[in-house]
């Protein structure tokens, strides 16, 4: 029976199930020279924490330690991010990291962290999607008569986004006050509700994540524009937001951060590991499946790719009036 | 088809699958027994293990310590009035009265029975008319969530246990509560003063947990420390069967927990194709609907049947219906949903329109490791039952201490978060106040739910409809259910004047 081998990997799991998966002692360097706590700061099964749990298992094998995953959402992703802050810089507590928490997070609401000076950045793996999408049965055939639509009728065009500050808003907004148009967005709490008012007929336009792709796949639903500076291999023909001709994108980057003042050799030994990962089929198709983009930047590019952001993002959410600029 | 159906059954009909399944029930009945744990802990714990596993054993173990969890949850729930979901809160309003005079078995088993009905029937409607359903659901704006959620409000009067009056202030304050955190219309943030930790809001499971159970274990600490009995630290945790009729549903109470258990199915399956309610709601709306459509609503509150067979066979049925929207569709309708998303992702079956076209075995095997979760709910439910006979002979004064423990490593567990304990724990506090004063906190909970789910999807639609109010009876959904409401609140008042009784209108006559 073919399907043996699996219900034996099965049993082995259950075992790693109840503790973290552990490949002991392997490593020769003195460090890691025990376990590490990947903290993630959203909760176990979505998108961000598949993509961590299979970064960190095959991290670990090359570690020779392994990696506790814990799963400690709140906050919005800053009661995780507080305690990576305040953790010893040893290297033995690491946390996903991302352009959501870490740049537009602090704009939005007081962090009890300076996200510029907190963390260090260690690599980063990959990208959230942002596409923008309309009904197949909608008028606007190109992200051009969309906007032109939202220009000649300021606030009629319904946008629905996850959330106020999320990427998806910030994409949008900056692309409609560019071209001096104005939409009405409408926050839906996560971008699968949004598809679902989306296909529902309640809204203009949704501006999602991978959670649109089967519906684009049935087509019900047509793609204007990806909002990041990649293409879809399943989706050639989709036009990036730089391909339409305008000089920016939404850098909606991931990675894995530690504490601020690690010891360089410890985050070159961390950087090497999760590079390697990344090689892994297992990750790669991780990455695949839950229509996440791969990126890589080493240490130093997360960082300067940290601050720029940080700065790109707080500039829309300032203009935006939103957040912290809200205006009282 | 026939073929197609065969080979899904095959696949299946493995003892291989058959003990995936049964170990997920069983480990997500004992989760779901410890207050503070849900199914959602042993889903998260299991999840890595999944990706070893077909789909089609994989998402029905992981479905079946879900369906575990609901089911085990209302074991403490029944018996000691400690319960760990709003599901099971709705459960035990008459569950724990039947336990109090003695009819813990009845209880429980009505709470088996009812959940194995819901389970299966909406089952077999995600497996009939999954891709029609969804297609209906999706009918549903943001104008006809915020009308439906009116409507569900109107079960505070249900569950009041003195004035409806209490019931309506007890529900404010949840509403109050629900407020705390990130707005999610503006993105501006609400009462956190300033608190980091009340981001996103407070957490619903150990507010939750807090109110109803922590509450319970206090006052039966002030009970126990007040009496200079002796005798007060040897009673037990419930009291003894005084008949066998008392440990079994009757023949003469069939056809009042056939009819409960119809109409907590029927809403338990709709409230689960729609996305994003879930089973709080599906359980309340079922308790208050089948304590309306009941010939002895007096019974309702008092310990009857019908007010454990309709909450119970609703939450059921969410498990099923929730797949409706999240197989057809892609569209997780709560956490459960959200994190099966992820696991059928990673077997490499995205959900959505085309799944049934280039996975329609898998999909079949899938529904066929449902039912087979559904027919083993029934022998482990059973042993569960009977297990729970020994723990009932527990002394309170012994087995309360143990459920304080269990409810703060619960709530640890949930978020890794100590802040949960304390507003736990401050909760519990509140909620032994409110009791005092004769609130009743599950009416806080109702609250805490619908407040935030009605003012957001009533801003959403007045996003939509650009600020006209009018979009809520345009709309004819919307308007069906405004009308039922209006309906609803009128009738109860005719009701009671028929009655020729002074009392309010949804109140049983406080003690």
């Amino acid at each position: 029976m073919r399907s043996l081998p699996r219900w034996s990997r099965a049993a082995l799991a259950a075992f790693g199930a109840l503790g973290a998966v552990a490949f002991p002692g392997t490593g020769t360097a003195a460090y890691p020279e025990k376990p590490i706590t990947f903290l993630v700061p959203f909760t176990a099964g979505g998108a961000t924490d598949l993509t961590a749990r299979a970064i960190g298992k095959v991290a670990a094998k090359d570690l020779g330690q392994p990696m506790v995953i814990v799963n400690k959402p709140g906050a919005g992703g800053a009661a995780a991010l507080a305690e990576l802050a305040k953790a010893a810089p040893d290297g033995y507590t690491l946390a996903t990291f991302n352009a959501i928490v870490a740049a537009i997070g602090p704009h939005m609401r007081e962090m009890p962290f300076d996200a510029k000076k907190d963390f260090t950045p260690i690599m980063n793996y990959g990208a959230y999607t942002t596409f923008i999408a309309v009904r197949a049965a909608a008028p606007w055939k190109s992200l051009k008569d969309l906007v032109e639509y939202a220009k000649a009728n300021p606030k009629v065009l319904t946008a629905g986004i996850s959330a106020i500050g999320a990427s998806s808003h910030l994409g949008m907004a900056r692309l409609m006050a560019e071209n001096k148009a104005e939409a009405t967005f409408v926050p839906f709490g996560g971008g699968a509700p949004a598809v679902a008012a989306l296909l529902g007929g309640h809204l203009g336009t949704a501006v999602v994540s991978g959670e649109i792709l089967p519906h684009v796949r049935s087509g019900e639903v047509r793609l204007l524009t990806l909002l990041q500076d990649a293409k879809v291999k399943e989706f050639p023909d989709l036009k990036n937001i730089r391909e339409l001709g305008y000089d920016w994108d939404l850098n909606s980057w991931l990675g894995i951060a530690g504490p601020p003042g690690m010891n360089p050799a410890v985050v070159k030994t961390l950087e090497q590991a999760f590079t390697k990962a990344m090689q892994d089929p297992e990750f790669k198709d991780v990455m695949e499946k839950l229509a996440m983009l791969t990126i890589y930047h080493d240490s130093a590019t997360a960082k300067t790719v940290l601050d720029k952001s940080y700065d790109e993002f707080g500039a829309i959410v300032k203009t935006l009036g939103i957040g912290l600029y809200t205006k009282k | 088809m026939i073929h197609d159906i065969a080979q899904a059954v095959a696949l299946v009909l493995t003892w291989q699958a058959v003990l995936w399944i049964t170990l997920g029930y069983s480990f997500g009945s004992l989760l779901g027994a410890i207050p503070g744990l849900t199914g959602i802990v042993g889903i998260a714990l299991l999840l890595p293990l999944s990706y070893y596993l077909p789909p089609w054993v994989a998402i029905p173990m992981l479905m079946a310590i879900s369906k575990g969890s609901s089911f085990g949850c209302n074991i403490p729930a029944i018996l000691i009035n400690t319960p760990g979901t709003p599901a099971a809160a709705a459960t035990c309003l008459d569950g724990h009265q039947l336990a109090l005079q003695g009819r813990s078995g009845k209880a429980l088993k009505a709470n088996l029975y009812a959940g194995l009905i819901g389970d299966t029937f909406s089952d077999i409607v995600l497996i009939f008319s999954a891709g029609l359903l969804a297609r209906v659901a999706l009918k549903f704006g943001p104008a006809e969530y915020a009308s439906l959620m009116v409507f569900a409000l109107t079960v505070v009067g249900a569950v009041s246990t003195g004035a409806v009056i209490k019931g309506v202030m007890g529900a404010a304050l949840g509403v109050l509560l629900g407020v705390v955190g990130m707005d999610m219309i503006t993105g501006v943030s609400r009462l956190t003063f300033g608190v980091i930790e009340l981001g996103d809001g407070i957490a619903m499971i150990p507010l939750m947990i807090g109110l109803l159970a922590l509450s319970e274990i206090f006052l039966h600490a002030e009970k126990l420390l007040a009496s200079r009995d002796a005798d007060q630290g040897r009673v037990a945790t419930v009291p003894p069967p005084r008949h066998p009729d008392d440990s079994r549903i009757t023949r003469d109470e069939v056809p009042r927990f056939a009819r409960a258990t119809a109409i907590g199915a029927l809403i338990g399956t709709v409230v689960g194709a729609l996305p994003g309610i879930g089973q709080s709601v599906a359980a309340f709306v079922g308790y208050g609907e089948a304590r309306r459509f009941s010939p002895n609503p007096e019974a309702f509150g008092r310990g009857s049947i019908e007010g454990v067979a309709a909450p119970e066979a609703a939450a059921s049925a969410v498990n099923g219906a929730n797949l409706i929207p999240l197989l057809a569709l892609g569209i997780p309708g709560d956490v459960v949903a959200a994190v099966l998303l992820g696991a059928l992702m990673i077997q490499g079956l995205a959900p959505g329109p085309l799944l049934f076209e280039q996975h329609r075995v898998t999909v079949f095997a899938l529904y066929a490791g449902m039912m087979i979760t559904n027919l083993i709910h029934w022998p482990v439910g059973l042993v569960f039952i009977r297990a729970s006979n020994l723990v009932s002979r527990i002394r309170l004064a012994h087995m309360m201490p143990v459920v304080f423990i269990l409810c703060v490593a619960g709530t640890f567990a949930l978020g890794n978060s100590v802040f949960d304990v304390y507003v736990m724990i401050i909760a519990g506090v509140g909620g032994a106040v409110l009791r005092k004063g004769g609130f009743a906190p599950v009416t806080v909970v109702i609250g805490f739910i619908l407040g935030p789910l009605l003012e957001n999807s009533a801003r959403q639609a007045l996003l939509l409809s650009q600020g006209s109010f009018l979009t809520f009876i345009t709309r004819p959904i919307s308007l069906f259910f405004l009308v039922l409401t209006a309906a609803s609140i009128v009738g109860s008042f005719l009701y009671a004047r028929q009655r020729g009784s002074a009392a309010i209108p949804g109140a049983t006559t406080s003690e």
